[in-house]
């Protein structure tokens, strides 16, 4: 019963070290096995982004937001938004990715850089973030997206779109990509295709 | 008290009629001719309506009729055991046939007046225009495909992510999926402040094929219009799966990519949200949502909610435009500025009529003609002078200068008739004094005369339109 209840205990805690940020790597695919599991307990890196990102006190106030160029919004009028700690966090996703090769860290920084940085300003840290998370997990579709970005457009290396094409090959052979990523890995296959014939 | 009154009447003729006479002097070399026939105290003809809405145009209205067939065939195959989902597969092969058909030569570009996209058309021929027909049938289905209400939580909780906020897993995918068709936050930042910062996608729109399925592309049509989507996007397919669809500019291809990552109900919950119109409108939409789920459990059901709901917004709902003013101006103009110079007591009722009838139900509708002024006074005077004059409200500009010869200011005597003892009548002179007491004692502004002035003037615009 002891043995029982120290499992239970165990596996809580495992669970419990998953932040909310992180699930979309599980659930988009990331395998959840035992050496990822301990890897994130250990890194204080991944915990300290983590931590950094739920951490409401020191939250930054923006008043920025898009507006299109037909429609547009009065910026003034708008209310406050409230977002992360991006410049603490990201830096904390890419030593992770760096020295534990945390493919869960390498996700997590690819979707700050990717939804709130833009690729372009960062192009150094989005290719080795896709490179740690490609080299450790070929189950995510957007693994392979991110990879074949960087050989597409040219992030730090030299432009190869035969080689791109090949990752968004893989990917659509695997069959990993469902729904939107279907949508995404298909619209630049084609792409790619059509440039290349 | 008469002298008193004598005298203010000697004011108002002051003020308002010796001006006109003298712009009529100085400017009209007919000037007695105009003088005696010159309308004074003149209104205009104020309209509103009460009672049921009565308005079957809708039902003449073509894409209401098609809109029914397709409900009323789709309610059939479900029953029947065939849906539209097989539709959408015929269609989407006769696409694909269509395609193969027509090789590279393509079809012409709706716009072709757009530089960038005909460059586009010249390089990659092989992709068609759209037309009506490719999106109808799919589109008249999509209207069944309403958001719920779980939808417009989850377009909220999108949209928040969007922005940085949130963390869930449907944020960060929607989030991942935007940014990977080049449409994040930083990207539609830049295309919004300065076209140059953004992202390639949304530069050259056209250059980046955006893989969809045909119900997606029409769930664009149910939002913006069939007439959005021919015009803005065009195709070419491989497959029966997905169309290779492109955006021929940032607008369209950012609409496409929402639909292609949120999907279509929360892309459609996100329009919603966005639109202003319908941020008013909460009733609306909860009926809507209703109606839509209805439709997608019981299409019968459905189909026969829809009949009905459009019977009764349209034709049983009430409708006051004499003592609602949203009502009124809904609408017309005229409506709406009679309702306004009702609630103010400048408008006397000239005749009721039945503006609408059922041969069941009889009058459903009335409908009431009113003379109205700029200026109370005026109103009561008009109608002291018509009273005296014998002049019935056919008309609302029939006092001429003429008219004043004959006009007595003698307050009527009990028992006295206005026009047969030329007096004028007592309530009326009556209601004059208060009238004028009672502005006197509010001080009319300068500002509140050059208002009255603007509103006739406004008001004699929009007849002459009418005329027209």
């Amino acid at each position: 019963m002891k043995k029982i209840i120290l499992v239970l205990m165990c596996v809580g805690l495992l669970q419990a070290k998953i932040y909310r940020s992180s699930l979309a790597y599980f659930d988009n695919g990331g395998n959840k096995d035992k050496e990822l599991l301990a890897l994130l307990q250990k890194d204080d890196y991944y915990i300290s982004g983590n931590v950094y990102l739920q951490d409401k006190k020191d939250i930054k106030v923006q008043k920025k937001i898009f507006s299109e160029p037909d429609n547009p919004i009065d910026i003034e009028n708008l209310p406050e938004i409230l977002v992360p700690q991006w410049d603490k966090t990201l830096p904390m996703f890419i030593k992770s990715a760096k020295v534990f090769n945390n493919p869960v860290s390498a996700y997590q920084g690819l979707f700050i850089i990717n939804s709130f940085y833009g690729k372009q300003s960062k192009t150094k840290e989005f290719k080795e973030l896709a490179t740690v998370l490609y080299n450790n997990e070929k189950n995510i579709c957007m693994s392979h997206i991110f990879y074949g970005e960087i050989f597409e457009k040219g992030y730090n290396t030299k432009v190869d779109k035969q080689k791109a094409l090949s990752i968004y090959l893989e990917a659509d052979k695997s069959m990993i990509c469902k729904g939107w990523e279907s949508s995404v890995l298909g619209g630049r296959i084609y792409k790619l295709q059509r440039e290349l014939k | 008290m008469s002298i008193y009154f004598k005298k203010l009447i000697s004011l108002f003729l002051i003020v308002i009629i010796i001006p006109t006479q003298i712009f009529a002097k100085n400017n009209i070399s007919h000037e007695i001719e105009i003088e005696n026939t010159l309308h004074i105290f003149s209104g205009w003809e104020g309209k509103c309506v009460s009672g049921k809405k009565w308005d079957s145009s809708y039902m003449s209205d073509p894409m209401t009729i098609m809109s029914y067939a397709m409900m009323a065939y789709n309610s059939y195959t479900q029953v029947n055991g065939t849906s539209l989902a097989d539709e959408y597969g015929a269609w989407s092969e006769g696409v694909s046939e269509g395609a193969a058909a027509s090789g590279s030569t393509g079809q012409a570009m709706t716009n072709a007046s757009s530089s960038s996209s005909s460059a586009f058309s010249n390089s990659n021929g092989d992709f068609l225009g759209i037309t009506k027909m490719d999106i109808f049938i799919v589109r008249t289905a999509m209207v069944l495909a309403a958001p719920e209400e779980s939808d417009y939580d989850l377009a909220d909780r999108l949209m928040k992510g969007y922005l940085g906020q949130g963390d869930d897993t449907a944020a960060q995918a929607y989030n991942t999926c935007m940014a990977s068709i080049g449409l994040s936050f930083p990207n539609m930042l830049g295309w919004s402040m300065d076209e140059n910062s953004t992202s390639e996608n949304l530069k050259a729109p056209y250059e980046h094929p955006l893989r969809m399925t045909t119900e997606q592309l029409a769930s664009i049509a149910t939002v913006f219009g069939e007439d959005y989507v021919i015009e803005n996007y065009m195709y070419n397919t491989e497959d029966n799966i997905l169309l290779n669809v492109i955006a021929l500019n940032g607008h369209s291809y950012i609409k496409a990519g929402e639909v292609i990552c949120a999907g279509i109900k929360v892309s459609k919950a996100m329009a919603h949200k966005n639109s202003k119109s319908n941020s008013a409108s909460g009733g609306g939409k909860g009926m809507a949502i209703a109606m839509m789920a209805v439709s997608m459990i019981c299409p019968v059901c459905g189909f026969v909610l829809k009949v009905v709901m459009d019977l009764y917004s349209n034709m049983l709902a009430s409708i006051n435009t004499c003592d609602n003013e949203q009502d009124a101006m809904e609408h017309s103009m005229l409506h709406y500025k009679t309702h306004k110079f009702l609630s103010h007591d400048q408008c006397h009722l000239a005749d009721t009529y039945c503006d609408k009838e059922s041969s069941w139900l009889g009058c459903v509708r009335k409908g009431y003609d009113y003379c109205c002024y700029d200026q109370v006074t005026t109103k009561i005077f008009a109608e002291g002078l018509k009273a005296q004059l014998n002049k019935n409200w056919d008309s609302c500009v029939d006092i001429t200068v003429n008219d004043l010869k004959d006009i007595s200011f003698r307050s009527c005597r009990e028992g006295e008739i206005a026009h047969i003892n030329k007096c004028f009548p007592m309530g009326k002179y009556d209601e004059f004094q208060k009238a004028l007491f009672k502005q006197a004692t509010k001080g009319i502004s300068i500002e509140g005369l050059t208002e009255q002035v603007i509103n006739s003037m406004a008001i004699d615009t929009d007849h002459k339109k009418k005329e027209k």
